[in-house]
């Protein structure tokens, strides 16, 4: 795998923060440094197909009630539906 | 979905996807309401098989539904990210043996398979086809 060198500044504390932590982990600096941003990297996509899954059931829940309109008010969908399962020719009744 | 623990199913049937859609003076409407916003917050997956999917376009052409206004209710349906679990060859298995166990119809016993599998409740708005059904089977809730 290719590797680039960065250059970053940090605080002392952190860095100091990050030594030792690697060090309970076995891992070098730069390698803590490499897991502790993929998992970052990570959480924030989680984070942004959250809000984007909410985002598009609002947008579903507020189409919703305006499709619903078009269906007339005494529409019977539980019978539909029983009549569309009931075609494998099962009507409640054991032959 | 929530991060960390294990995500919660519940297998919605299609007859809660319609009452949803109407959304007036139905009785078990204010339960489906909550169980669509336990899914929108990540509190539980809603899931359905795949055939929910084309029972509500079935039910949209034996309406005569003309087709835009169809295929935007389907759109819609997609939108809500309830789940969609294919018909497996070990689902259609226990799907079937479920038919025969509990006298019901295969594409019921798809919905109440599907409920078994993941160990979750299953919730309709059917009372003929899964009021009968006992709890040791299954965790049923008709609204």
């Amino acid at each position: 795998m290719a590797v680039y060198k960065v250059n970053v500044s940090l605080p002392p504390e952190l860095v100091e923060q990050i030594d030792c932590a690697a060090a309970e982990q076995g891992l070098s600096r730069s390698g803590f440094i490499a897991e502790a941003s993929s998992r970052y990297v990570a959480e924030l996509r989680e984070t942004s197909a959250e809000e984007e899954r909410v985002r598009r059931i609002d947008a579903a829940i507020a189409s919703m009630k305006e499709r619903g309109k078009l269906l007339p008010r005494d529409f019977d969908y539980v019978g539909a539906i029983r009549k569309d399962r009931e075609r494998d020719g099962w009507d409640g009744v054991a032959k | 979905m929530g991060r960390g623990g294990q995500v919660k199913y519940s297998v919605v049937d299609t007859s809660v996807v319609f009452k949803l859609f109407l959304a007036y003076g139905e009785d078990g409407l204010d339960e489906a309401w909550e169980l669509l916003r336990r899914h929108r917050d990540g509190e539980i997956l809603l899931i359905a098989p795949e055939l929910g999917a084309l029972e509500i376009a079935s039910v949209l052409r034996h309406l005569g539904v003309v087709e835009p206004i169809a295929l935007d209710f389907l759109t819609v349906y997609s939108e809500l990210a309830i789940e969609l679990m294919p018909a497996t060859p070990a689902r259609v298995r226990a799907a079937l043996s479920a038919s025969f166990a509990h006298r019901i119809s295969i594409y019921d016993a798809m919905f109440l398979a599907l409920a078994q599998e993941l160990d979750c409740e299953l919730v309709s708005s059917d009372s003929k086809a899964f009021g009968a059904i006992q709890p040791h089977v299954a965790s049923i809730r008709i609204i």
